[in-house]
């Protein structure tokens, strides 16, 4: 405050020469009001300050866990510039590594303009064409859940949600052999949303009808969804035969592949553009549609819902039956894009990172899609961080959850950095 | 004034504030404001909703930071400081909704944040006893402490805020809207305990809407309007009159004066039968609501159970439904609006019988609701104004567009702009989240959306609880505009002159049925002793 007026003295020379109507002050006060922008309390600001103290913390977990660095630190006072100079070294190669391994390697990029050829080009865009196939799902799943989150249904069984889309479109995926492309992707998608919606729909019943925490409920029905996934395995219309004790499912036919989008041999393949359709038609039921109007009043205010004439029962199976489609579409993405078969364990933590993704981009579909890329990244950049720095690949799973706890907790943030307060109400 | 004057002259100012001024954007919240508080002294502060008086309580109590200006509390400079700072500077603070942990006892509440510790750390709950009885008796507060305080009345739990200030030492107290949540009755005790205050030595800054309590409390008024302070009188010197010119900025006839735009609309307004728009007598009209032999058992711990109730609301007449809080207006509301459905008994609305179906079909059939508590269930706070305008109305065409799936966003921003420029909403943009509007200006955004309904009959509930003289004013005259387009209102107050301003009849609602049906010429001696309940 005493910088900014220091700074008065320079506005009325420079004012001189502008209209008086203008209000804008001079570019240097400009510059200073935007500086002081970054020290309000706006959510932009504080998920970058979120991410900036999830990997200091992570930093930290990285030294104490890596056992060289560790007891390098014995020298601390003896040979501090030593002991930091190898602390900076295992970081900066950490995070490089992650860096290399998600978005791009300079390296590659340098050999593939020295010689361009399409096989190096194709090295050079591996990193972030992993990074898009993992996040596909991640984003689709968010948003998926983040609909049941604004209309006030917790929804924890993206799992068993994804699972069970997966099973609906594998099985239209592997058969129907025959069909044209597009109709024969459209219906597998149509059947994992339908499979998804059916997951949803126990809890959003349950809960509509008996007052069934749906909490407790979707946890538990990921654990069933799981087991009935190999429980179908176990079963020859589904199982592959001649696979010996990996009960894996059949595979997708051609027609019903989401294949890749380049020729060249990039993983990224066409459920990048289900993510994008799913993004715009979340947030637009969201921002635009009367019915997300509804579940978003029932999610804000159960009282007012009620004055309003909104059935509650009637918005959490609503929500809970969409939420579930959607998240079914991801695991359709999933078995149509990438693994192209049930198997046991199908998913992996999908259904519960996107948890954390809808958390992270703020329920908002703009932003489950960039904190969905984020912890796409993280994923696929864990390996390149394991094989170059030799820090184990689990590490992006204490990345991942400190930046949510950090996220989840603006107070905190607020806080370590002194933010100030948006100013909000009048008097 | 039964109290000899403050101690003057030598003593510091309990607190002073020098030309303090806030702004959030482009509005100034708080505009230059000067105001000295003496110990021993009680100042009233009155102003309209958004005239700035939240935004200097938060610059008192630590929460809010002036741009500019001092805040200095006894001659010592504090400005900016921390909420905390401020309680050990000997700020207290009143809040008008409670922070009270209501399933904690009395004693347990006052201990609350900074707990008298025994052996080995642990909670010595005797200790925080004997403290709660000691200071809530030393101001005759008379609080058992070992009540349960969500068992408490409103007014006990007040003095549970208050004791608790008095613990942590506060010399300056502030009470926010205090009385906005009690009984005449409470009222009164409270102002005792206000009075035994200042005998205390302690300053005391209460903020009111209502005037007549400003000029009997007040050693000192004064008066902000639109972020400015426009005076600070001598109560003895002034009037409710003038009081009431100087918060609004133009004369008004207050509600002390029971004659609220009554001979604008009807001159005869309040007497029933046959008038000169020669309406037949009211009597023989259909009723446009109609409760028959209703019944409610309570639903949770604390409702009251509703019995043997008989109601006809009929076009071109406002009911009102009058008790002492507590007694059954919230269980009532939700019955007239189908929110709850009655256990015997029926409810019909223009000879429709509704009984049992829900609040949508309610709204369906003509029903108009203005809730009690706008921001819990008339509005969606952080939802825009536009929205909020259509919570009850989204399904109405010209809103929606590609066949009533979508928004028509266009139009709700249009019909915003009307709605804020028609009923005078004081906002920026139609897309401004309403949690962001003063009381007032939310209030006149639930009954915009609710009067430009096609509606047969009007439920509202307290609906100018916690308002200015001037939004309680526009309330009233919006009600009596319905009543001349002859629509029915049903008013559910405990308000009393409220209720005798606006009503052609009164049903007094005592413990859960109507002691009694009273129409005008209305005794207001009557009407308290059913409301009494004796």
């Amino acid at each position: 405050m005493e910088a900014f007026a220091e700074m008065t003295p320079v506005t009325p020379a420079d004012q001189a020469d502008r209209p008086p109507a203008a209000g804008r002050g001079p570019a240097l006060r400009r510059i200073l009001a935007a500086l002081n922008w970054l020290r309000t309390a706006h959510p932009a600001v504080l998920f970058v300050l979120s991410l900036v103290c999830g990997l200091f913390l992570s930093s930290v977990v990285i030294v104490l866990t890596t056992s060289q660095v560790r007891s390098d630190w014995g020298y601390l006072f003896s040979y501090p510039g030593y002991t930091l100079s190898q602390t900076f070294d295992l970081l900066g190669s950490a995070y490089g590594a992650l860096l290399k391994g998600s978005i791009a390697d300079p390296a590659a990029f340098q050999r593939a303009f020295a010689d361009p050829s399409s096989a190096i080009w194709t090295t050079a865009f591996t990193p972030i064409s992993n990074t898009i196939v993992d996040a596909v799902p991640l984003v689709i799943a968010g948003v998926g859940l983040s609909l049941a989150y604004r209309s006030g249904a917790f929804n924890v069984g993206g799992q068993s949600q994804l699972i069970m889309g997966a099973v609906g479109a594998s099985w239209v995926g592997f058969s129907f052999a025959g069909m044209p492309w597009l109709p024969h992707v459209l219906l597998a998608l149509v059947a994992g949303a339908v499979g998804g919606a059916i997951a949803g729909l126990i809890p959003g019943v349950l809960r509509a009808l008996t007052g069934a925490s749906e909490v407790i409920v979707t946890i538990m029905l990921n654990y069933v969804a799981a087991n009935f996934l190999t429980l179908l395995l176990t079963n020859s219309f589904f199982r592959i035969p001649g696979q010996g004790d990996n009960p894996v499912g059949r595979l997708t036919v051609g027609s019903a592949t989401l294949g890749p989008i380049f020729a060249s041999g990039l993983e990224v393949n066409s459920g990048l553009i289900v993510a994008v359709i799913m993004v715009i038609f979340v947030a637009v039921l969201l921002n635009r549609s009367k019915l997300g109007f509804e579940f978003q009043i029932a999610g804000a205010s159960r009282a007012a819902a009620k004055v309003a004439g909104i059935r509650q029962a009637w918005v959490y199976i609503g929500a809970f039956a969409l939420s579930g489609a959607i998240v079914g579409i991801a695991g359709g993405v999933q078995i149509l894009g990438v693994t192209q078969q049930l198997q046991t364990g199908f998913g992996g933590d999908i259904g519960y990172l996107a948890i954390l993704v809808a958390f992270v981009g703020a329920n908002r579909p703009v932003g489950i899609a960039l904190a969905g890329l984020l912890y796409g990244a993280l994923e696929s950049g864990g390996l390149t961080m394991q094989f170059n720095a030799g820090i184990d690949a689990q590490m992006t799973t204490v990345i991942q959850s400190l930046i949510v706890l950090f996220v989840t907790a603006p107070a905190l943030v607020i806080g370590i950095f002194r933010l100030r307060q948006r100013g909000g109400l009048s008097a | 004034m039964d109290v000899s004057p403050a101690p003057t002259g030598t003593a510091l100012a309990a607190v002073e504030l020098r030309s303090v001024t806030k702004r959030y954007g482009t509005l100034v919240a708080n505009d230059d404001i000067s105001l000295t508080v003496r110990s021993g002294e009680i100042h009233v502060l009155v102003g309209e909703n958004g005239a700035g008086k939240s935004t200097l309580m938060g610059i008192l109590s630590g929460t809010v930071k002036p741009d500019e200006g001092q805040v200095m509390i006894r001659g010592e400079d504090v400005t900016g400081y921390s909420p905390r700072a401020a309680i050990v500077k000997g700020i207290g603070m009143v809040h008008q909704h409670f922070r009270l942990a209501g399933a904690f006892t009395v004693a347990q509440n006052i201990a609350l944040g900074f707990e008298p510790r025994g052996r080995f750390g642990l909670l010595d709950s005797n200790a925080s006893r004997v403290s709660a009885r000691t200071v809530s008796d030393q101001f005759g507060l008379s609080l058992d402490p070992d009540a349960v305080v969500g068992d408490l009345p409103v007014g006990l739990q007040q003095r549970v805020e208050i004791v608790k200030t008095l613990m942590r030492d506060a010399h300056v107290l502030i009470f926010d809207e205090p009385t906005a949540v009690l009984t005449e009755e409470e009222s009164a005790a409270l102002f005792t305990i206000l009075r035994k205050l200042r005998e205390d030595g302690r300053a005391i800054i209460f903020i009111t809407h209502k005037l007549r309590e400003a000029l009997a409390l007040a050693d000192t008024v004064s008066v902000l309007r639109r972020g400015k302070l426009v005076a600070t009188l001598d109560p003895g010197q002034t009037t409710v009159a003038e009081l009431g010119t100087l918060m609004v900025g133009r004369a008004v006839n207050s509600v002390s004066q029971e004659a609220v735009g009554l001979e604008a609309v009807s001159p005869e307004a309040g007497r029933p039968g046959p008038d000169d728009t020669g309406r037949p007598a009211q009597t023989d009209i259909p009723a446009a609501l109609a409760v028959r032999d209703a019944a409610l058992r309570p639903r949770t711990l604390h409702a009251v159970p509703l019995s043997g109730l008989n109601l006809n609301a009929r076009p071109g007449e406002i009911v009102s439904v009058l008790g002492v809080d507590g007694n059954g207006q919230q269980e009532i509301f939700s019955l007239l609006t189908g929110i709850q459905r009655p256990d015997e008994g029926t409810i019909s609305i223009d000879g429709r019988n509704l009984t049992g179906r829900n609040s949508g079909a309610f709204l369906a059939a003509g029903l108009g609701v203005v809730p009690a508590d706008r921001h819990r269930e008339g509005l969606v706070l952080p939802m825009s104004i536009a929205r909020n305008l259509v919570l009850d109305r989204r399904h109405e065409r010209r809103f929606l567009r590609l066949g009533g799936l979508l928004l028509n966003e266009r139009a709700l921003n249009a019909y915003a702009r009307d709605m804020i420029a028609k009923y005078d909403i004081r906002a920026q943009r139609p897309d401004q989240p309403v949690a962001s509007l003063s009381g007032g200006n939310q209030q006149k955004v639930v009954l915009a959306r609710e009067l430009e309904r096609d509606i047969r009959v009007l439920v509202a509930a307290h609906p100018t609880r916690g308002l200015d003289v001037g939004s309680i004013e526009y309330v009233h005259r919006k009600l009596l505009e319905l009543r001349a387009q002859d629509r029915a209102v049903i008013v559910v107050t405990s308000d009393l002159d409220e209720a005798t301003a606006l009503s052609d009849v009164i049903y007094v609602l005592y413990r859960g049925a109507f002691a009694g049906v009273v129409r005008p010429p209305f005794s207001r001696h009557e009407l308290g002793i059913l409301m009494g309940g004796t």
